[in-house]
């Protein structure tokens, strides 16, 4: 291994144990040390010096890490860290609560508002300028449709719904913009509303391959209605 | 000399009325005092109020909880300076069992608190957010446990550094009983 990989190495390690991935005790210094102390002479350009020295610091940081832990453990843990996180994986919700209960005693306190601050923020609230008046907020625009108009509403639109399936039938996996092509917008929003209602009866699926909308056989998992954005579809 | 002693008194009094203010009342995101606070307010002598206070509120299930600061080089005696640096909070003597109101969180969201408390003391009070993520996703959805572990870190049972490393919050420092904590978990069967 390159000197330079090998110095990258021992930095990242540091790195490591200073966020908390590794256990700093499973570490060996006495072995990284070797390891800086054997690669030293090979060193050739002050960037693989530098390297050496925050290898050294990142060395450093390992110790203090497990100075830290050994500390911790002695003074306060009667388990090992690995039995206790094993315990609490196991232990069930309510004990777990219970055992924290008895081990909590609360802080008092409270909030207080003195005459004094109270004359002060009302000083404060006068001397605030308005604030700007609100712009209007635009409604969207709302373009409504008549059902009548287009054709979709009444028996004829069963017959209709019936001709679209037996085409997509024929013809699946069908891409939804060959489909829509060649038809007028009240054509389009008429396909895209059949096609709505035999998407959401569980007839066909959308499915999307290489950013393209295609219609297929199969039943959705999806439950409910299904909402097509006829603007988008129906550009002309 | 009759009238010096009671004079001194009353004056102990009025600074042990200032001390307890102090800390009853918050004045920022988090309750409780300084030592230089305490310092200011009570005087040089704030230690001496500080331990007529405590002894005062033991009558009524309380007691001055002092966190010293992380560094402090011997916890059972600290020097001059720490104890300036170090936290001052009145807190319930015991665990409060028969209190009528249910508190801030319900069953499941104690147990996560539980757990997370735990699980921060397990790695010396310096663990990995995605590991304690991982750790609550166990038992409960990924967007609850983010939510679990927010709701702890705003309301100080727990802070996360940049580095997202977890450690235990001023909350914790000052209402849990690590000690209790490991004894009672130790004997869990």
């Amino acid at each position: 291994m390159d000197t330079s990989d090998e110095l990258n190495q021992i930095i990242e390690l540091s790195k490591a144990v200073l966020e908390r991935k590794i256990d700093p005790l499973k570490l060996n210094v006495r072995e990284l040390l070797e390891k800086i102390d054997a690669i030293f002479p090979k060193l050739k350009d002050i960037e693989e010096h530098l390297k050496d020295v925050e290898a050294m610091h990142g060395i450093a940081n390992i110790l203090h890490e497990q100075t830290h832990e050994l500390n911790y453990r002695s003074e306060i843990m009667y388990l090992s860290p690995e039995a206790m996180i094993e315990k609490i994986k196991k232990m069930d919700p309510i004990t777990l609560a219970n055992i924290l209960i008895l081990c909590l005693n609360p802080v008092l306190s409270t909030s207080y508002l003195s005459t004094e601050s109270l004359l002060n923020a009302i000083e404060y609230w006068y001397a605030m300028s308005k604030k700007k008046e609100q712009k209007e907020e635009r409604s969207p625009n709302v373009v409504s449709i008549n059902l009548e108009e287009l054709g979709i509403i009444g028996k004829e639109s069963l017959a209709k719904i019936e001709e679209l399936a037996k085409e997509i039938t024929s013809k699946t996996p069908i891409n939804l913009k060959e489909m829509l092509a060649g038809k007028s917008y009240e054509e389009k929003i008429q396909t895209l509303y059949f096609l709505a209602y035999l998407i959401s009866n569980g007839s066909f699926i959308l499915k999307e391959i290489d950013d393209e909308i295609f219609v297929d056989r199969g039943k959705s998992s999806y439950k409910g209605s299904i909402i097509i954005e006829a603007s988008k579809w129906a550009k002309e | 000399m009759g009238e010096r002693v009671s004079k001194r008194k009353a004056t102990l009094f009025e600074k042990m009325k200032k001390a307890l203010h102090l800390l009853l009342i918050q004045r920022k995101s988090i309750p409780g005092a300084t030592g230089y606070e305490l310092k200011k307010f009570a005087g040089r002598k704030y230690l001496y109020v500080i331990k007529l206070l405590n002894s005062e509120l033991e009558s009524f299930g309380l007691k001055i909880k002092i966190v010293l600061p992380e560094d402090t080089q011997d916890l059972s005696n600290p020097s001059e300076d720490e104890y300036l640096r170090a936290r001052y909070y009145i807190t319930s003597n015991e665990p409060l069992l028969t209190t009528i109101s249910k508190g801030q969180f319900n069953i499941e969201e104690l147990a996560c608190l539980s757990a997370s408390l735990t699980f921060i003391i397990a790695k010396s009070n310096k663990a990995n957010l995605n590991e304690l993520e991982t750790l609550l996703e166990t038992k409960i959805s990924k967007t609850k446990s983010k939510r679990m572990v927010e709701k702890f870190r705003r309301l100080g049972y727990i802070e996360i550094d940049k580095d997202n490393i977890v450690k235990l919050g001023w909350r914790a420092k000052a209402e849990l009983d690590i000690e209790r904590l490991m004894k009672l978990l130790a004997i869990y069967r």
